[in-house]
């Protein structure tokens, strides 16, 4: 009596029920509910905050890489103003501060060589130099760099420099420190034991090593600094040669071939060379570059912990939401994204007003303590990079407690 | 104390007890019609020495379109069940099929995907505060990569479906209670899941509120064809069950269909002729039979008369005999399951037969014009039902 024989065809449910809403082949993604520009922005106290806190790391940062590369600048000035083409050098004067000479023959011989224009000497003493302020009658040491003033090695005026040919004569950085009291031209200043009249100003700046400079022609450096009963004069003994290539002249064959022209007491190298090499000095032989790359990190770790806790605690807030998304389907890489657009979002609120901060206070302590301090494209790139590196690992850190989300708690 | 094992009365089978269903009977179900399906379920907390057994061996089906309501003491077992079933947890001994996909052994990933057929409600709202009532709707339908129009639209429909068509653009904290709860459903029912599970979903609200979210989760159930389990200690809300699941200590000590039209559903899922009726023709069908019952000797067809309802034995038996004018003669004995009356319906002559209770039955029947609508409604149905009745001629 029963139909149980009959097999009961297969209906397909899902075809059977009304649909409406067919998924169709079609990415929305870029019309999505941007809910991590809606989670932070939902709460302005506690973004402001977290800007706050962000901004005050990035300005860390800033001024901490600021003041790392005002030293190095600084430490490359003369480097830098110096007009040449190829520099030589003692082969032991790794750095400007290696009171390291060579024979000035050297120079001579180099300008023997064919691709070279001219070779000019640039001494500079910075262990006898004494600068005694006249007001206080206190010493300081002071640089003193001298060359021909009828063919100056850094730029001058050259009336000025016409004006150093007369002894008893020289020109001070209007950037020197104020140990030297305020030098005015026309003052008569005792240097080094003579009397030494100011008649004109130049702009070099300080460095880490250097508190002030001071030029002069090579015939008074000569008189100055020759020691009394030496054999050979001050002259004799070049600190740096500069050399200036002929037209048209390659500087990597001149370098070739005065390196073959020359003893191997002396070394060659193209101004670019010169400058990096001293750089790299300060960079790894000094604690200098370390102990600002230091404070960069330090800054660096401020802003992730302040990033790190504004992220924290929005998921925190936002845990039985997450579950329940977790529940409704959503993978764990949507979180992950969620995530990393809330830090990406605090880096760029945090960095436009460290930026606007930094840059006030590069003005100021440029003109205050006479540090180049240059906002640079490339640092301001690097400083981004760092800010998103640091919100990005913050962000990472935050995940760990987005995946401890569990829907199954909710119940 | 909590986990304490006691002997189940029932030896750990669900105990089907209004409808004290033939176990012949039971064999023949169709799974299409089934929306959960768990086999020998038996779920653990811990490791080692503070291992504690919380499910035990526990067997249960819900079918297609069925409000069920799942009772029972806190620490009973009943939200790791829920859990289990929406895949929020790895099934580690037994079966679950939900939906026709079996959840043991699968991977987060993959019960992450299962989730998405799944509606969620929780006591808790558990919304956006930074988004709108729209948006935290439609934060379920992007997981379908909805366009963004249609989303809208879809959002407003359903929150205007819920009484919240002028709250689209209100944030949950200026809405109440009720309301948020409201949107919290609308966000469940946004992919028109298949299944719905609720937990205590009407706890946080008040009596009025509770109403509206219960009836709105029926209506659900009978336009969607959805699923519903609903976890509850609300007493208020028990007549909207089709069924009522309690669990205690770890095992469902009773499962009792307690609406008439789902007893009647309950009961034609197991005759296999119904089995050919897709799940909401089925449900219209237990919807629109009645139920009789009749002492011992009554006649309930008698040859002649004209045919004006169908009927299904749902329990208790019958004597079908003929008489050519003279003599009496009996065609069959008939028992749960079977069913007579059809031919007089179909063809539109007087009865063929009569049909005399044997003891006390219990009777499944069906109006004329209503059988005929079904007839006609399903093809499959229809083709079965008519070899049937050749067969018997």
């Amino acid at each position: 009596m029963q139909g149980g024989d009959y097999g009961a065809p297969t209906i397909d449910n899902h075809a059977a029920l009304p649909r409406s809403l067919n998924p169709p082949a079609l990415d929305s993604s870029l019309m999505r509910i941007p809910l991590a520009w809606k989670n932070l922005v939902h709460q302005p106290r506690r973004l402001l905050v977290a800007v706050c806190g962000i901004g005050f790391a990035v300005v860390l940062m800033f001024m901490q890489l600021g003041f790392r590369n005002a030293l190095f600048d600084s430490t490359v000035a003369l480097h830098r103003a110096l007009d040449a083409d190829l520099v030589i050098t003692s082969v032991a004067r790794y750095s400007v501060l290696i009171n390291e000479t060579f024979s000035r023959r050297r120079l001579a011989q180099a300008l023997a060589c064919a691709s070279i224009e001219s070779a000019r000497p640039l001494y500079i003493d910075t262990l006898q130099s004494v600068w005694k302020d006249p007001a206080s009658g206190q010493t300081h040491p002071i640089r003193v760099l001298a060359f021909d003033p009828r063919d100056p090695l850094l730029p001058i005026d050259p009336a000025l420099a016409q004006a150093l040919v007369k002894p008893g004569t020289m020109l001070v950085d209007r950037r020197s420190k104020g140990d030297y009291g305020q030098p005015q031209v026309g003052d008569d200043i005792e240097l080094s034991g003579h009397q030494t009249e100011i008649v004109g100003m130049f702009e070099l700046g300080t460095d880490f090593a250097n508190d002030g400079n001071v030029i002069m022609s090579t015939q008074q450096f000569r008189n100055y600094y020759t020691a009394p009963g030496a054999r050979t004069d001050r002259l004799a003994n070049v600190d740096i040669g500069a050399l200036k290539l002929k037209p048209g002249a390659s500087p990597s064959a001149a370098i070739a071939e005065l390196t073959a022209a020359l003893p191997d007491d002396v070394q060659v190298l193209t101004r670019k060379e010169f400058i990096n090499r001293e750089l790299s000095f300060w960079q790894t032989s000094t604690p200098i570059g370390f102990i600002f790359m230091m404070g960069t990190i330090m800054g660096f770790i401020v802003g992730v912990v302040i990033c790190y806790q504004i992220l924290y605690s929005d998921v925190d807030d936002h845990m039985a939401e997450f579950a329940t998304l977790k529940a409704m389907g959503y993978h764990n890489s949507y979180f992950i994204s969620l995530v990393l657009q809330e830090s990406l979002w605090l880096s760029a609120f945090g960095f436009v007003p460290g930026i606007i901060v930094a840059g006030t206070l590069y003005m100021l302590l440029s003109a205050l303590t006479g540090l180049l301090m240059d906002l640079t494209t490339g640092r301001v790139i690097g400083v981004l990079l760092l800010t998103l590196a640091m919100c990005i690992v913050s962000g990472c850190l935050a995940l760990r407690r987005v995946f401890q989300a569990d829907p199954a708690e909710l119940f | 104390m909590r986990f304490r094992r006691r002997r189940p009365k029932t030896n750990g089978q669900p105990q089907v007890l209004a409808t004290s269903v033939n176990p012949v009977l039971r064999g023949s179900d169709s799974d299409h019609n089934l929306c959960v399906r768990i086999e020998d379920l038996s779920h653990h907390y811990g490791t080692g020495e503070l291992k504690k057994q919380v499910l035990f061996d526990n067997n249960l089906e819900l079918a297609r379109g069925e409000i069920v309501i799942m009772t029972g003491p806190s620490g009973s077992g009943k939200t790791t069940l829920l859990t289990l079933i929406g895949a929020l947890r790895t099934v580690q001994e037994g079966s679950i099929q939900v939906l026709g996909t079996e959840l043991c052994g699968l991977d987060d990933h993959a019960l992450t995907e299962v989730r998405r057929g799944i509606g969620f409600i929780f006591q808790a709202h558990n919304l956006f505060e930074s988004l709108t009532a729209r948006q935290n709707v439609r934060m379920a339908l992007e997981l379908k990569s909805v366009p963004p129009e249609q989303a809208d639209a879809r959002a407003a429909e359903l929150l205007q479906l819920l009484g919240l068509g002028k709250r689209l653009e209100y944030k949950p904290d200026s809405m109440s209670g009720g309301q948020r709860q409201r949107v919290a459903i609308a966000r469940a029912l946004a992919n028109r899941p298949q299944l719905i599970l609720a937990d205590e979903p009407t706890a946080a609200l008040d009596k009025q509120s509770g109403r509206d979210v219960v009836d709105l989760l029926k209506r659900i159930a009978k336009e969607e064809l959805a699923t519903i389990l609903i976890v509850t200690h609300d007493n208020r809300i028990l007549d909207v069950a089709d069924r009522i699941v309690n669990m205690v200590d770890g095992h469902v000590i009773s499962d009792v269909v307690v609406n008439e039209a789902a007893v009647i559903c309950e009961f034609l899922r197991k005759v296999p002729l119904f089995a050919a009726l897709d799940p909401r023709t089925l449900t219209e069908v237990a919807d629109k039979m009645g139920l009789e019952t009749h002492p011992e000797g009554t006649v309930l067809v008698r040859q002649g008369d004209p045919g004006d309802k169908f009927y299904l034995i749902r329990s208790g038996s019958a004597v079908v005999t003929v008489s050519d004018g003279t003599h009496k003669r009996e065609l069959a004995r008939i028992e749960e399951g079977d069913f007579f009356g059809e031919a007089a319906l179909i063809s539109g002559e007087p009865r063929n037969a009569t049909v005399t209770a044997t003891d006390e039955v219990a009777l499944c029947t069906l109006d004329k014009e209503e059988f005929r609508a079904v007839l006609e409604s399903s093809a499959p149905f229809k083709e079965q039902m008519l070899r049937i009745l050749f067969s018997r001629q």
